[in-house]
């Protein structure tokens, strides 16, 4: 299943890479942003099917973004990558409202793998 | 937990970075603490505050061929023009020191309590940094067959602002 994703991380390079790897595994990347607060605007306008998410950001971080967006749309599909390895920081992404969490650095695999357990529970063909 | 016990699990995290994803053979780490008391940054340096009940900067210090080759390794596949090159090596910089101190948050995490971490900034100019009384510096300074990186632990970062000049009091 092709996906609309919308990419939010500050580092270029990994938004770079990010965007390569899910074009390669056949999903549209419909917008690139660098902070949580570029990305809580953007959501309405593009509607995405899920949302990668880095957590360290300038102006709003990941986590606070989650909550935001959960909060005003609480249908959006979220899975936080991030190098962040501690437990805290995993619980309190859950909390906020995403549905994975992959740490980086990270292989295609592993985002496929995650992708797909994301959309298989939670996606609209789920429902 | 003290100060060295932080500096080593981030000295680790920096080793297996540099041998595991970055494919460096790895020949040295000299480590010391407060054995010197000025800093010299290289033309490429990567500084990232953490925030907790520990307040500190984490400063990656590149030789040139280093961060080249890193990002190279980092970029294999990407299609990037010649203009952009610079900003990549800037991108390396700041998303090596960001993976090496985002995981080494688990490794001193407190039980409900997130280590929160800056986004890293990078300074481009070389530039010596003086040790006052009340601040101390970790090093190491680790050697790889193509050149060194320097690790640099400051403290304490109410010192400091996020480019390691002393704030005034």
């Amino acid at each position: 299943m092709s996906l609309n994703i919308m990419i939010v991380d500050d580092s270029m390079l990994i938004a770079k890479k990010l965007s390569a790897m899910l074009t390669e595994l056949g999903h549209n990347i419909v917008h690139i942003c660098g902070t949580g607060k570029k990305a809580l605007e953007n959501y309405e306008k593009y509607l995405p099917d899920l949302i990668t998410m880095d957590i360290t950001m300038p102006e709003m971080d990941g986590i606070e973004a989650t909550k935001n967006i959960k909060t005003s749309h609480p249908e959006a599909l979220i899975v936080i990558i991030t190098s962040h390895g501690q437990e805290q920081m995993v619980i309190d992404a859950i909390n906020a409202g995403a549905k994975g969490y992959i740490l980086k650095p990270f292989k295609k695999e592993k985002l496929e793998e995650t992708i797909n357990m994301i959309m298989t529970k939670y996606g609209k063909s789920s429902c | 937990m003290d100060n060295q016990t932080i500096v080593n699990f981030i000295i680790k995290r920096t080793q297996n970075f540099l041998i595991d994803e970055a494919n460096l053979n790895l020949k040295f780490t000299d480590i010391a603490f407060n054995q010197t008391n000025k800093l010299e940054l290289k033309h490429i340096t990567a500084i990232q505050g953490i925030n907790s009940t520990i307040g500190l900067f984490v400063a990656l210090s590149f030789d040139d061929k280093i961060i080249e080759k890193i990002c190279e390794t980092m970029t294999e596949g990407l299609d990037i023009s010649e203009e952009e090159k610079s900003m990549y090596l800037d991108e390396t910089a700041g998303e090596i020191l960001n993976i090496i101190v985002g995981n080494a948050t688990s490794d001193f995490q407190t039980k409900g309590h997130a280590i929160m971490i800056s986004p890293p900034i990078i300074i481009k100019d070389a530039k010596s940094l003086i040790r006052h009384k009340n601040a101390y510096f970790y090093t190491a300074n680790l050697q790889t067959d193509i050149g060194d990186i320097n690790l640099y632990v400051i403290g304490p970062s109410d010192l400091f602002d996020q480019t390691l000049d002393y704030k005034e009091v």
